[in-house]
C-alpha cells in the first residue's frame, strides 16, 4: 500500500502552550482515517499544519515523500490536499455551482490573456468545469439546488457543498474538519453515504469528529489526541477498548 | 416584478448594446453644448466608478483615495502634452503605465493589511500624492496647476469639437466596461469574488490570493490613470485641488449608491449622482441637503445600494432551472 502522507515528530507551540507534542502519523492511499480527541486536544491544529496555515515549531509533513511543511496553503492545495472547515467557510454570496467551480481554479490553465481576448481555451475550459461541477454536485446530492446562493442552503447542505468544493480541487487527500458537527441523525446518514462514495473514487479521507458513532462507523483507522499528545492509534475496535482513551474521554478512575 | 427582472436579466446583453447604441446616436439629436458636456462628464464618472467597483465591489477592498491614481494619470498626460508635445495615444499609455505602477506599489501593502487598515492606507496614499502635486513645483507648477493643455490628437488629427471628445469618452468607457465585464465573468472573476467572500478559504482552494489582488489593484489604478489623462485634455486645466479625498469619496458614494458588485448599478449610480446635482442647481445651497437626504433614504431602504443584492447571472440561471422543472 502506498504511503501518501507522513507526519513526523510534529510539535506546535503557541507561546507557552504546546498544542501538539511530538506527534507521528501516517496515512495510506485509499484509507479513511479519523483523528479524535477531546476539545482542545490539537486536532484542528494538526489540520492547519497539514494544509499550511501554520508552520510547525518542529517536525515535518511529507506528502508522497516530499516535504510540504509550512508551504503556502494555495500550493499545498495544488499538490493534492484539500480541506473543509470546522466553522463552514463557503463563498456565501455565490451559488453552490460557483463555489464548486472555484474549487477547480488551480486545475485550469486559462490565463489573463485568454480571459481578456476571449480566446477559445477560456470557453473550452469553462465548459469542462461546468460538466465536472455538475457531476460533483450530483455526487453530494446538491444538483437540485445548484443555483441557490451558498448562504441560503441548509446547514447539512452547506457541509456537503464544502466537501464538493474540496473534491473539485482534484485532491487526493480530503481533510474533513468535523463534517458531522451539528447534524441530525438523517443528515449524518447522508454524509456517511457521501464519504463512502468518495472512497469509491479511490480518494483518501482524513476526518476529525466528535460523534463517536459516526467515526466508529466510517473510519478504518483512528488516531487519538489528548492535550496535544498522541495517546493511541489503531482500528476502531482497538480504540474502543483502549484504557487510555476511555480515561481521556470519561476521566480517570480515582481508585 | 419578478418577471420583469428575469426578462431583463435574460436580455441584459441586448439592453446594454441598445443603451450604448443610443449613447452613440445621441449627439446627432442633442444640440446644446451644455448637455453634451454633462454627458461626457457623466461617462467619465461612470468609468471611474467602474474602476472603483472592481476594487471595492468585487475584490472587497474599500478605498477612499482612489482619485490619487486619476491625479497621477492626469499629471502624466498634462506634462507630456504641454512640455513634450506628445500625441494622445502615447500619453494615455504613459499615464496607464505610471498609475499602474503605483497601483502595484499599493497592492504590496495590501499583502499585509486587511479591512479598515487598508482603507486608511489609501487615504494616506491619496494625501501623499496630492502633497507631491502641490509641492513639486518645478514639475507640476504646484497650486497654480497646469493650464492650456491642448486637445487630444490622434495620428495628427485634432479632436477639438465637443462631439469628437464625446465619442472619445464613449470609446474609453466601452473599452473599460468590456475589460471589467470579461474579467468578472471568468475564472479570474470567480477567484476575485472568492477572495472577497473568504480569503482563507480561497487560499485553501488553491487561489493565489496575492496575484489576484495585485492584478485588480493594477488594473483598477490603470483605468483611473486613463480617466485622469482624458480629464486633463478635456478640461485643459488641472490643479491638485481636484484630486482630493472628498472627490474620491464622491466616486465611492456613486459605486455604493448603484450597488457594489453590480456594473449596471454603477452606471445608474454614477449617472444619477452626476446629473441630479446639476438638475437641482437652481436650489443653490439646498442642493447638498437634497443630495444628503437622497443618500440617507437609499441607505434606509436599500442598504446594499440600488442593485447591490442583484446578480443577473444568477437570476438567469435560476430561471433556467425553473423552466426545466416545468415552471413551478
Amino acid at each position: 500500500m502506498e504511503r501518501l502522507l507522513r507526519i513526523e515528530n510534529v510539535t506546535q507551540k503557541f507561546g507557552g502552550l504546546t498544542a501538539l507534542n511530538n506527534v507521528n502519523m501516517h496515512v495510506d492511499k485509499g484509507e479513511i482515517v479519523g483523528i479524535i480527541g477531546p476539545n482542545g486536544s490539537g486536532k484542528t491544529t494538526m489540520f492547519n499544519i497539514i494544509t499550511g496555515i501554520y508552520r510547525p515549531t518542529e517536525g515535518q509533513v511529507l506528502y508522497q515523500d516530499e516535504p510540504i511543511t509550512g508551504m503556502e496553503p494555495y500550493l499545498i492545495s495544488r499538490k493534492g490536499l484539500a480541506r473543509t472547515f470546522q466553522n463552514i467557510r463557503l463563498f456565501s454570496r455565490m451559488t453552490a455551482f460557483d463555489n464548486v467551480v472555484i474549487g477547480m481554479h488551480a486545475r485550469t490553465k486559462t490565463n489573463m490573456c485568454d480571459i481578456v481576448l476571449h480566446l477559445p481555451r477560456k470557453r473550452r475550459e469553462e465548459k469542462e468545469c461546468e460538466e465536472r461541477a455538475m457531476e460533483l454536485l450530483k455526487l453530494v446530492d446538491l444538483y437540485d439546488v445548484r443555483y441557490e446562493l451558498a448562504s441560503s442552503l441548509s446547514y447539512g447542505h452547506q457541509r456537503r457543498l464544502e466537501i464538493a468544493r474540496a473534491l473539485a480541487t482534484g485532491a487526493e487527500i480530503l481533510l474533513l474538519d468535523e463534517p458531522a458537527a451539528g447534524m441530525n441523525e438523517q443528515e449524518t446518514d447522508e454524509l456517511l453515504q457521501i464519504i463512502r462514495r468518495i472512497k469509491e473514487l479511490k480518494k483518501t479521507v482524513i476526518l476529525i469528529d466528535h460523534d463517536m458513532k459516526f467515526v466508529m462507523n466510517i473510519c478504518e483507522r483512528l488516531y487519538v489526541l489528548n492535550y496535544g499528545v498522541l495517546i493511541a492509534d489503531g482500528t476502531p475496535e482497538e480504540i474502543s477498548k483502549n484504557q487510555d482513551v476511555i480515561d481521556a474521554y470519561l476521566g480517570e478512575d480515582d481508585e | 416584478m419578478k418577471m420583469v427582472k428575469v426578462f431583463f436579466a435574460k436580455n441584459l446583453k441586448w439592453f446594454t448594446i441598445l443603451f450604448f447604441g443610443l449613447l452613440a446616436v445621441l449627439p446627432f439629436f442633442m444640440t446644446s453644448n451644455y448637455g453634451m458636456r454633462m454627458l461626457t462628464v457623466c461617462m467619465l464618472y461612470v468609468m471611474m466608478a467602474f474602476s472603483l467597483n472592481l476594487l471595492t465591489g468585487f475584490l472587497g477592498v474599500m478605498t477612499i483615495g482612489h482619485i490619487a491614481f486619476m491625479g497621477i494619470g492626469a499629471y502624466t498626460a498634462a506634462i507630456l502634452v504641454k512640455n513634450y508635445h506628445w500625441e494622445t495615444l502615447p500619453c494615455y499609455l504613459a499615464a496607464i503605465l505610471l498609475s499602474g505602477f503605483f497601483g502595484l506599489l499599493l497592492s504590496l501593502a495590501a499583502l499585509k493589511l486587511q479591512g479598515y487598515y487598508m482603507t486608511i492606507l489609501t487615504l494616506g496614499f491619496c494625501e501623499i500624492v496630492r502633497l507631491v502635486e502641490i509641492n513639486w513645483e518645478s514639475l507640476t507648477r504646484g497650486a497654480l496647476g497646469i493650464s492650456g493643455i491642448s486637445a487630444p490628437v490622434f495620428f495628427g488629427i485634432r479632436l477639438s469639437s465637443r462631439r469628437s471628445i464625446y465619442y472619445l469618452m464613449l470609446v474609453l468607457l466601452i473599452l473599460t466596461l468590456l475589460l471589467i465585464w470579461s474579467i468578472i465573468n471568468s475564472k479570474a472573476g470567480n477567484a476575485i469574488m472568492a477572495i472577497r467572500e473568504d480569503e482563507l478559504a480561497a487560499r485553501a482552494m488553491g487561489i493565489h490570493v496575492f496575484k489576484y489582488k495585485t492584478i485588480v489593484f493594477v488594473l483598477s489604478a490603470m483605468i483611473m490613470g486613463l480617466a485622469g489623462a482624458f480629464y486633463a485634455q478635456y478640461m485643459t486645466y488641472i490643479d491638485p485641488g481636484v484630486f482630493t479625498v472628498s472627490a474620491s469619496l464622491n466616486i465611492l458614494i456613486m459605486a455604493i449608491f448603484g450597488g457594489l458588485g453590480n456594473l449596471l448599478g454603477t452606471i445608474i449610480g454614477a449617472s444619477v449622482l452626476t446629473i441630479l446635482p446639476e438638475m437641482i442647481r437652481f436650489l443653490a445651497e439646498y442642493r447638498n441637503l437634497i443630495y444628503g437626504i437622497l443618500i440617507i433614504i437609499l441607505m434606509l431602504v436599500k442598504p446594499d445600494g440600488l442593485l447591490g443584492s442583484v446578480n443577473f447571472k444568477y437570476i438567469r440561471q435560476q430561471a433556467s432551472v425553473q423552466k426545466e422543472n416545468g415552471g413551478e
